[in-house]
């Protein structure tokens, strides 16, 4: 069982990616914004962590230069999740630590894909 | 003694001194000296007793036509006259021969013999050196003046101290020589003893002084030919460097030179006559000597003399000629200057005297000839001829110049496309072709009612920033809105003291006008005190200020398109992030839409959950149509295709519905109702004006990330309702006060970009707002948290 991190502030996608991966069989914890997620990653230390770019008091970007300072979880996979995905937006996910950006809106099918490619094999 | 009165009252009356003048002429152009003495022997038969004696005088007529039937010079008919007299005369009897010159009001010694001192030949003598006495006797009245003993008279000697051949006689006779009704000079007889000349001596003298006048007058005249001819030739050589020049300045650089080094003098100076008086235009000082100083006035006593007499002035010695005494002829005498002697001779020019031309000797005195005056005068009719030209050419210049400016400033006004570098281009033109480099450009402030200084080139740094309507000869030009032209700028009651400081003298200034509109005033200036502004200048400048405000225009037209075409560029910009950032916000209701119903498909839910997802996808279905609703509605609000429904309404039941509705949601955001329980009903829309309030209440909450109480206050105030939501969330930085109300620009800022929603809530809140009649606005301090506040009418507004 690996340890997801959701960093998303719209109420709504919190309560779809929780319905959608109650049966994954991975621990998925959510954050409200940025600031909530980095305490949680920093306290929890996911395999993996999905991040809403908008957010408050932290943004997805700031979120992703913070992890990669840190060598505690520089290493650990990060995917964007934005509606914005255009050529200069995807540039801007790398620069600031991302793996990967999955596009909104995305089905449960490309969400699942998504945490099963990244995750360690084995786990 | 009788005898000599009658014949010299004879000979000098017309006709006798005529007959005798022509016998004179026909001797000296032929042989027939017999004829000549029998009928002058007829004539003085009563003066001749003595037969040995009249045979002597016959004898000596004889050698004197004889001696003078050649082509002699004035010199040598003067020397054979005396030497023929010499025997008639007492040994000790000083003789001289004296050519009179008109021109110079002088007397020069053409011949002397005997006296302690023959040198003087030559030597020239101011008619004022002579006695008055003698004066008035010999040029005034041509007759003879004979002084028996001069020790009888009366201070004669101090009189004639200037003369020494007068000065030191005892016995003096002094005797006209006049042909054809000329005076050519006359005959000085003087000796240191008293009563030394008889009678009948001088009336035989006399008598052949006649002779010889008239052979003196064709000497004198075939070498004034000469001179005439010599004279010519040198007023000639500086004509001709006169019309080699088509420079004004030069032309008279170039005479005045060669007239000075030709006659050898110190100084050669023109002077302009203008309304104020005599100024020194040009000037021409040998080498070592100080010049006078161009632009010079009111201190040149022999020019402004020339002037009042209207003819040529010559003196001799400055410091004793008491003409140069008259105080109204200047406030410096020529003498300050070391002028000695000078000639000045008028210029006229259309009728007037335009300026006067002067020679100035310093240091030393001197005796001009007539020769030397006629010379100066010959170059003033030469110069007077040139200037006239040279005018006309000026004028034609200067018209060339003016369309080749004008030319040239149409010609930048359609290629240079900064309007501030034509304007310069222009004031450059007329300042250069009027201003002497100098020009101003003032505009009319309609709001302050000011003109206020908009350009200038030149000295003019230190223009007034700002003037008053009627201020100045630019403020004059305003008011009036015509041309003004200021010739007296120093005496002028509208003159700005700073510019009459600054030296102006002339100005000139046209009204910029547009369309009927006043639009500012050109001004130029000259500091130069001959300046002169006249209509066509005024006509000139109009034309450039007809190119400034051309230019002013085309600025005008740039400027108000470069900003509709920002504008609309900007508006494009926003709209693209507009759709761009929609699409994005549409994109999250969509991702709960997509991902439920996702569920609900291939998921094997409860019934319950079935049920919750539905809901769930119900609300974001509304959340994205509340979106679309909200754009179109600013779209007609906008457009002013949406009307409000009016209705009696009492807003602080509006309020309470509002702030209740948001409180399920508002979680760390308690939301605090303050509101005057007295309020009257209000004529309002009211489900728009609950759109404001939950915009508002909705937009507290969002950007108060850390919580905080929001406060709704509402008091009436001057007429209106007023309505504030207070939080205690971020703030707004005061540059984006305004900003904040403007279509998509919280999509601009990128410190709120987190915030979701359209970004339209607030400008369709003022819409709304400004519909009803009121105001919407925000105060705020960033970090403390903002005042959202709204005003509305207590009587209803007619809808906008």
């Amino acid at each position: 069982m690996a340890k997801i991190v959701f960093c998303e502030d719209d109420p709504m996608i919190r309560k779809l990616i929780t319905a959608a991966m109650r049966d994954s069989g991975h621990d998925v914890r959510l954050a409200v914004d940025g600031e909530e997620g980095l305490a949680l990653i920093r306290d929890t230390r996911p395999d993996l962590v999905f991040s809403d770019v908008s957010m408050p008091k932290l943004d997805g970007y700031q979120l992703g230069d913070a992890l990669r300072a840190s060598p505690d979880t520089a290493h650990i996979p990060l995917v964007f999740v934005t509606a914005s995905v255009q050529r200069a937006q995807i540039i801007e996910a790398e620069r600031h630590g991302g793996t990967g950006v999955l596009p909104k809106p995305f089905t449960m099918a490309e969400l699942r894909k998504r945490v099963a490619d990244l995750l360690p094999v084995g786990r | 003694m009788y005898a000599v009165a009658v014949y010299v009252a004879l000979a000098l009356s017309g006709t006798r001194a005529e007959s005798i003048e022509i016998l004179a002429l026909v001797v000296a152009c032929s042989v027939a000296a017999g004829i000549v003495a029998w009928r002058f022997a007829t004539n003085m038969d009563v003066a001749l007793r003595d037969t040995e004696r009249s045979r002597e005088e016959l004898a000596l007529v004889g050698r004197l036509s004889a001696g003078l039937s050649g082509p002699l010079s004035p010199t040598e008919v003067a020397t054979q006259f005396l030497t023929a007299i010499k025997g008639l005369l007492p040994a000790s009897v000083v003789a001289s021969l004296l050519q009179y010159e008109e021109t110079a009001e002088s007397v020069r010694v053409l011949a002397q013999l005997g006296g302690p001192d023959a040198s003087s030949a030559g030597a020239v003598y101011p008619v004022g050196a002579f006695p008055p006495v003698l004066r008035t006797r010999l040029i005034g009245e041509r007759r003879s003046y004979v002084v028996d003993d001069a020790e009888a008279m009366p201070d004669w000697s101090t009189r004639a101290a200037d003369f020494p051949v007068v000065a030191t006689a005892r016995s003096f006779a002094m005797l006209p020589l006049v042909s054809r009704s000329r005076l050519i000079g006359a005959l000085a007889l003087s000796d240191a003893r008293p009563k030394a000349i008889t009678r009948d001596q001088l009336q035989l003298v006399a008598l052949l002084g006649q002779y010889v006048a008239g052979a003196l007058h064709n000497a004198l005249s075939i070498a004034e030919a000469d001179s005439r001819a010599d004279r010519e030739a040198v007023v000639n050589r500086i004509s001709q460097r006169i019309y080699s020049n088509l420079d004004p300045d030069a032309v008279v650089a170039s005479a005045l030179e060669e007239l000075g080094a030709e006659l050898g003098v110190s100084r050669v100076v023109l002077s302009g006559a203008g309304e104020t008086g005599l100024t020194v235009l040009h000037e021409w000082a040998a080498p070592g000597v100080e010049p006078i100083g161009l632009g010079t006035q009111g201190s040149l006593p022999l020019s402004a003399l020339a002037v009042r007499e209207g003819r040529t002035i010559a003196v001799r010695d400055a410091r004793t000629d008491a003409r140069l005494a008259d105080p109204t002829l200047g406030d410096r005498t020529l003498i300050d200057r070391g002028t000695l002697a000078a000639v000045a001779t008028p210029i006229g020019l259309g009728g007037q005297v335009a300026g006067v031309l002067v020679l100035d000797q310093v240091g030393e005195t001197r005796a001009w000839t007539s020769q030397e005056i006629r010379l100066l005068e010959g170059v003033a009719r030469e110069l007077r001829t040139a200037l006239e030209a040279a005018q006309l050419l000026l004028a034609r210049q200067r018209e060339n110049q003016r369309m080749l400016a004008l030319h040239r400033a149409s010609t930048l006004i359609a290629a240079e496309t900064d309007p501030t570098e034509v304007l310069r281009e222009i004031l450059e033109a007329a300042g250069t072709l009027l201003g002497r480099g100098s020009a101003l450009l003032y505009r009319w402030d309609e709001h302050a009612a000011l003109l206020r200084h908009a350009e200038s080139i030149g000295a003019e740094r230190n223009a007034p920033p700002v003037l008053r309507s009627g201020e100045g000869v630019t403020g004059q030009a305003f008011l009036t809105q015509k041309p003004v032209i200021v010739n007296d700028y120093a005496t002028w009651e509208h003159a700005l003291p700073s510019n009459r400081d600054a030296g102006w003298q002339a100005a000139l200034a046209v009204p910029l006008i547009r369309a009927g509109q006043p639009l500012g005033v050109l001004t130029v200036r000259a500091t130069n005190a001959l300046a002169r502004f006249d209509d066509e200048d005024a006509r000139l400048l109009s034309l450039f200020g007809d190119q400034a405000v051309a230019t002013l225009t085309t600025a005008e037209l740039v400027e108000q398109q470069r900003r509709a075409v920002e504008q609309l560029e900007k508006l494009n910009s926003a709209k693209s992030n507009f759709v761009s950032i929609v699409s994005h916000e549409f994109r999250t209701p969509l991702t709960g839409i997509q991902g439920f119903s996702e569920l609900m498909r291939d998921e094997d839910l409860s019934v319950v959950e079935m049920k919750e997802y539905a809901g769930d996808i119900n609300k974001d279905a509304q959340r994205l149509n509340r979106m679309i609703t909200e754009m179109l509605d600013l779209d007609r609000m906008e457009s002013g295709q949406m009307t409000l429904n009016r209705e009696r309404s009492d807003i602080n039941a509006v309020i309470a519905e509002a702030a209740e509705r948001l409180s399920a949601n508002a979680g760390q955001h308690p939301i605090h109702v303050n509101c005057d329980p007295a309020l009257p009903l209000i004529e309002m829309d009211t489900d728009k004006i609950k759109q404001v309030l939950l915009n508002l209440l909705s937009n507290a909450i969002k950007y108060s990330p850390d919580g905080g109480a929001i406060t709704i206050t509402t008091r009436v105030e001057g007429g209106m309702v007023h309505v504030l939501v207070r939080d205690l969330g971020m703030g707004i930085p005061p540059d984006s006060l305004e900003k904040v109300f403007e279509r998509y620009s919280r999509l601009e800022s990128g410190a709120t970009r987190y915030i979701q929603g359209t970004g339209l809530g607030l400008p369709i809140s003022r819409q709304i707002v400004e519909m009803h009649g009121g105001r919407a606005w925000v105060e705020s301090t960033l970090g403390e948290g903002s005042v959202f506040q709204f005003t509305l009418p207590l009587v209803a507004v007619a809808s906008v």
